[in-house]
C-alpha cells in the first residue's frame, strides 16, 4: 500500500489479523491504488476514505471478506485513472443561471433522503466516490467561455460534508476545481444540493436514488438497479447529457415568457437566502383523498391552497397572484437526459378574487390544464431555443450585463410563488426499509418570499417551503388550509435565520 | 403550528467581507460620479477618466467574478487593467514615459503568471486560455507597434520577444490540449 499510510485503527487490526485476512485487505488497496491517477491530495483522500470505511465495517463485526466485497474498488472501473476530456455546453435553460447569479443569489435546489438510521459518513463518502463515476455530467466545474459558460469535466474527490448551514445556500464555483453540487449529511438525512446549471429535479433524483442505493449496499443490502436507480458499473449513456431542448426544437409559434409583474407577498426580505425551510409531512393517501373529495388533482389542490395562503400574506388586494408550476418536459417528449429539461406553466388569479379555496379550484384546474398542454409548452420550448440562438454571437461580457438587467426586472418578479411537484417517486422495494421519506427544497431567488416544492415517496408526501422572510403568515395559512381538509401534518424545519 | 427543528444552527460567519463590499460599492460609485462632476465643472485635462478606470481596476479585485476567479485569471485581468490605466495616464495627463514603462510592466507580469502556470501545469492548464491569449496579443501589439512606427522601440521589442517565447513554451507544453481548450472557450453551442 504505497500511497496510503494506514490509519492507526487499520494498522492495529492488521497486526492482529490472520494471513488470509491481511492478504484480502492488501489486495483491495492494491486494486484501489492501481485505479487512481489524480492529484496526490485526491488520491490520498480516496485511499483514506476506503481505509475509514473498512475500519467502520470491521468494527461493526463484518468479516474482512464481506467488507472487501462491499467496498470492491472494481466499482470505480478506470474512471479515476483517465484524464478528463469531457465537457458539456450548457443546456438551453441553464445558460441564464450563471449570468443571473450574484453573491448570495444562486439557483440552488436540494434533494434529501431520510434514512431509518443515522448516516454513516465513512460509507456515504465511499458510495459517492463510486456513484460519481456513473454520472460524468455531474462531475464538472463551471467555466467561462468567450460566448457562453460551459461545464468542464473534473476528475477529483468530491467530499461529503456535515451540514452546518441553512439548505440551498450559495455553492462556491469560483475555482476551476470547484464542483457545482455538494453532498451533505445531518443525523439520518443525506442531502444533495445542485446548482441548477447541472440538472433539474428529475435528473437530480436519479443521482440521489443511485447514491442512496449504493450507500444501502455498503450497509449490506442487496438493491437492484430498478425504479430509476442507475447501475454504477454500466457505461454512461451519452443521451443522459444531451440538450433535449435542441433535440425537440421545431421552428414554429412561440410564446410563454412575457408577462406582467405579479403581486408579491408581504414581509421584509432577509439578507440570508433562504432565511428558513419548513416541511409539511403528510400521508399521501389523506392528501389524495382530500383532492378526490374536491374533484381535483393533488397539484390543483395544493396550488389553490398556495393561492389562498399567498393572498393571506398580502395586505393589498391589488395586482395578480401568479404561481409558477414547473413541468417536466420528459412527460411530453421521451428523453433520458439528466440535464435540465423542464419548462413551466403560469397560473394567474387577481388577488381580489382569491377569497377561499373552493372559489378558485375550478379556475386553477382549468389554467393548470391549459398551461401544461403540449401545445403551450412546445411554443415555450421554441421561444427558449430561439432566444438562446439570438444571443449566441454576443460575447459573454456584454450578454452578462444585459441578462442581469432583464432578470432583475423580470425573472422571479413575474411570479408570487412557485410550486414544483416531483410527484410520486418510486424506489425499489428492497430500498424501502432503509429510506423513511424524501424531500425537495427549492432555493429562493430575488423577490419571491416563498418557494414551494413537493415529493412523495413511500406513502409520505413532503411539501417544503423555502422562505425569504420572517413573516410566518404564508406557511401558517397554508397549514390551516390543509388541516381544514382533514390532512394531518407534521411540521419540521430550520430555525429562523437572523437577518 | 409547532415546527420541530431538524436542521443545525448555521455557523456564525464573519460579515466583514460582505460589509466591506456593501460599503465599497457606494464609495466607488460616489468617487466616480464626483470625479466626473468636478472635472467637468473645473475643466482642464480629463483626469476623471483615469480616476474612473482606477476605481474599475480596484473594484475588479474586490468584486471578483463568481466563476473562474483563480490566481492566473485574476492576475491576467489585473495586468490588462493596469496596462490600460498607465496608458491612459500617459495619453491624458503626462505623456512620454508609458511606451517604456508599460511594456516592461506587462512583460514582467506575464513572466510571473507564466511561471505560476508552469509550476502546476496540470492544475492550471484548464484556465490558461486568458493568459495564452494575452501572450498572443502582446506579440501582435509589439509587432504592430514596431511596424507602424517604423522605428525600433526596445521595450516593445523585448515585450514581443518575451511574450513570443512564453507563448511558444505554453503551446509546446500543452500541445493538443491547447486546441481543445480553445474549442471549449470559443464554443457557440
Amino acid at each position: 500500500m504505497k500511497k496510503l499510510r494506514a490509519s492507526d485503527e487499520l494498522t492495529e487490526y492488521l497486526l492482529g489479523a490472520s494471513e488470509e485476512d491481511r492478504a484480502v485487505i492488501e489486495d483491495m488497496f492494491s486494486s484501489l491504488e492501481s485505479r487512481l491517477n489524480l492529484a496526490s491530495v485526491y488520491e490520498r483522500g480516496i485511499m483514506r476514505d476506503y481505509d475509514r470505511a473498512l475500519v467502520y465495517l470491521l468494527s461493526t463485526g463484518v468479516s474482512p471478506d464481506e467488507a472487501v466485497k462491499r467496498l470492491d474498488p472494481e466499482k470505480l472501473g478506470g474512471y479515476y485513472c483517465r484524464e478528463s476530456k469531457t465537457w458539456y455546453p450548457l443546456d438551453s435553460s441553464a445558460k441564464v443561471y450563471p449570468l443571473s447569479m450574484s453573491r448570495n443569489k444562486m439557483q440552488v435546489f436540494r434533494l434529501s433522503a431520510y434514512m431509518t438510521e443515522p448516516v454513516v459518513p465513512e460509507l456515504l463518502q465511499v458510495a459517492l466516490n463510486a456513484v460519481i463515476t456513473r454520472f460524468p455530467c455531474f462531475a464538472v466545474s463551471v467555466r467561462r467561455g468567450f460566448f457562453w459558460h460551459y461545464l468542464d469535466g473534473l476528475k477529483a474527490r468530491f467530499e461529503v460534508t456535515e451540514e452546518n448551514d441553512i439548505p440551498c445556500g450559495e455553492i462556491d464555483i469560483s475555482s476551476s476545481r470547484s464542483p457545482a453540487f455538494r453532498v451533505q449529511y445531518y443525523g439520518d438525512r443525506i442531502s444533495i444540493e445542485f446548482f441548477h446549471i447541472l440538472t433539474d429535479g428529475t435528473g437530480g433524483m436519479v443521482f440521489l436514488k443511485t447514491l442512496v442505493a449504493e450507500y444501502a449496499r455498503l450497509l449490506g443490502a442487496d438493491i437492484p438497479c430498478t425504479h430509476g436507480v442507475a447501475d454504477i458499473r454500466a457505461i454512461p449513456d451519452p443521451q443522459e447529457s444531451e440538450n433535449s431542448f435542441l433535440e425537440w426544437y421545431k421552428p414554429g409559434p412561440t410564446g410563454g415568457f412575457m408577462g406582467s409583474p405579479a403581486a408579491q407577498m408581504g414581509g421584509r426580505l432577509t439578507r440570508k437566502r433562504p432565511s428558513g425551510v419548513i416541511h409539511f409531512i403528510m400521508d399521501s393517501d389523506e392528501l389524495r383523498s382530500a383532492a378526490r373529495q374536491k374533484g381535483v388533482s393533488v397539484t390543483t389542490l395544493l396550488t389553490a391552497a398556495i393561492f389562498v395562503a399567498s393572498r393571506a400574506s398580502m395586505d393589498s388586494p391589488d395586482g395578480n397572484i401568479q404561481i409558477q408550476i414547473p413541468v417536466d418536459m420528459r412527460r411530453i417528449h421521451p428523453s433520458v437526459t439528466l440535464r435540465n429539461f423542464s419548462l413551466y406553466a403560469s397560473l394567474k388569479i387577481p388577488a381580489g378574487k382569491v377569497n377561499n379555496l373552493d372559489s378558485i379550484l375550478a379556475d386553477v384546474s382549468e389554467q393548470l390544464k391549459s398551461g401544461t398542454s403540449e401545445e403551450y409548452l412546445n411554443h415555450m420550448l421554441t421561444s427558449a431555443v430561439m432566444l438562446v440562438n439570438a444571443a449566441r454571437p454576443i460575447p459573454l461580457a456584454l450578454k452578462g450585463w444585459f441578462i442581469r438587467i432583464i432578470y432583475g426586472f423580470l425573472g422571479d418578479k413575474l411570479f408570487s410563488n412557485t410550486l414544483s411537484n416531483l410527484g410520486i417517486v418510486e424506489i425499489p422495494d428492497e430500498l424501502c426499509p432503509y429510506v423513511r421519506m424524501m424531500d425537495f427544497v427549492l432555493g429562493t431567488v430575488i423577490t419571491n418570499r416563498a418557494a414551494c416544492s413537493m415529493v412523495t415517496v413511500n406513502g409520505k408526501a413532503v411539501l417544503s417551503i423555502a422562505k425569504l422572510t420572517r413573516d410566518p403568515s404564508f406557511e401558517e395559512r397554508l397549514y390551516a388550509e390543509l388541516t381544514a381538509l382533514g390532512i394531518h401534518i407534521e411540521a419540521e424545519g430550520s430555525a429562523r435565520n437572523e437577518d | 403550528m409547532k415546527i420541530k427543528n431538524t436542521y443545525p444552527r448555521p455557523d456564525k460567519r464573519s460579515a466583514f467581507m460582505r460589509v466591506l463590499r456593501k460599503v465599497a460599492i457606494w464609495v466607488f460609485l460616489a468617487a466616480a460620479v464626483a470625479s466626473v462632476a468636478v472635472n467637468l465643472a473645473i475643466g482642464g485635462k480629463p483626469w476623471c477618466i483615469v480616476v474612473v478606470w482606477s476605481i474599475f481596476t480596484a473594484s475588479s479585485l474586490l468584486f471578483s467574478p463568481l466563476v473562474e476567479s483563480g490566481v492566473i485569471a485574476q492576475g491576467t485581468r489585473l495586468v490588462l487593467n493596469a496596462a490600460v490605466l498607465l496608458t491612459l495616464i500617459d495619453t491624458l495627463l503626462a505623456p512620454g514615459w508609458a511606451i517604456t514603462a508599460v511594456p516592461i510592466m506587462v512583460a514582467g507580469s506575464l513572466i510571473a503568471l507564466s511561471c505560476l502556470l508552469f509550476v502546476e501545469i496540470k492544475r492550471h492548464r484548464v484556465c490558461s486560455i486568458p493568459l495564452t491569449m494575452s501572450l498572443g496579443a502582446a506579440v501582435v501589439a509589439s509587432a504592430l507597434y514596431n511596424i507602424l512606427t517604423g522605428g525600433l522601440n526596445v521595450p516593445m521589442l523585448v515585450l514581443g520577444c518575451v511574450a513570443l517565447a512564453l507563448f511558444i513554451a505554453v503551446c509546446a507544453t500543452m500541445r493538443g490540449r491547447l486546441f481543445f481548450e480553445l474549442k471549449k472557450y470559443f464554443h457557440l453551442r
